[in-house]
């Protein structure tokens, strides 16, 4: 649901480059690469027995 | 006497500076284009080829998106010189080359998770290499093409045929955006390949939190929706 989740977040970013709110995009963009980076870290600490 | 507004248009310059204007609009949209098409390319190999994306197939397919959300911003923002006085191709540019360097984090885990002689990888190899290896070219020819358009790129205030370098100029387009039809077309296919891969995850993780490490089935269609499927064990991916 997670991985879901991430992707409706893309959807919203690319909808919000559609408005005259050019720093709502920016913001979404990061939220979204921070929500990727979290989730890659997750599956990448999975055998180290981190519970990250 | 009020001072003159300085008002560039695309029809005061030289031709060629015309031309390469042009082709610069175009490279942005094949730029999305292409991430569409290597997108669908995946839903090929994922429900023609029968294979099952991984977690980390599904981090590559995401930051590959949005490296093309940086094109489509460029496109879609194109009416502004500055965006309080940030460069819109600085940000757009930008936003693509930081999601390209995740995403080449991504497929280069997965490729050394993968490297050690012997191990087959993940999934069938097509044309000769396997899904994330492809993404890491993807992502390096990204990169490249950033920072390429960086350097020659101009303002994309000049894809419009007449345009103030000024601030935002939102009374140039108040009823929205006025863009072209191929851009519109462009814009909802990436659209709907987003929505698809939405959907396509949901149904692969059902009400799990997370993908099992290498799944084997679509778990929302399994029972209650929750039941475990895939391994976590091996080499992940």
């Amino acid at each position: 649901m997670i991985a879901a989740g991430i992707f409706l977040c893309l959807f919203f970013l690319l909808s919000s480059t559609l408005r005259h709110l050019p720093w709502l995009s920016v913001i979404l963009f990061f939220l979204t690469l921070g929500f990727m980076i979290l989730l890659f870290m997750h599956h990448a600490t999975d055998k180290l027995d981190l519970n990250f | 006497m009020p001072a003159a507004k300085h008002i560039r248009s695309i029809n005061d310059e030289h031709p060629a500076w015309r031309i390469w204007t042009r082709i610069e609009l175009l490279i942005l949209h094949l730029c999305v284009l292409g991430i569409s098409g290597v997108l669908l390319g995946a839903f090929w190999v994922q429900f023609v080829g029968g294979e099952y994306p991984c977690p980390l197939c599904l981090l590559q397919r995401m930051a590959m998106i949005l490296t093309a959300v940086g094109s489509i911003f460029v496109i879609t923002h194109g009416h502004y010189a500055r965006i309080q006085g940030f460069s819109v191709m600085g940000l757009g540019y930008g936003m693509s080359l930081l999601a390209a360097v995740v995403g080449m984090s991504v497929s280069t885990r997965q490729i050394l998770l993968h490297i050690v002689p012997g191990d087959s990888g993940y999934g069938n190899p097509v044309f000769g290499l396997h899904l994330y290896t492809w993404a890491l070219i993807v992502f390096v020819f990204v990169i490249m093409v950033s920072g390429l358009m960086l350097i020659f790129g101009r303002e994309p205030v000049l894809h419009c045929p007449v345009c103030h370098d000024t601030e935002p100029a939102a009374s140039k387009t108040p009823h929205g955006l006025k863009l072209p039809w191929y851009s519109w077309c462009m814009y909802w296919l990436f659209g709907a390949v987003i929505l698809a891969n939405a959907v396509s995850a949901f149904a692969e993780a059902g009400f799990n939190a997370y993908l099992p490490d290498n799944p084997t089935s679509y778990i929302l269609f399994e029972g209650d929706g929750t039941s475990a499927s895939g391994t976590n064990e091996s080499s992940p991916k």
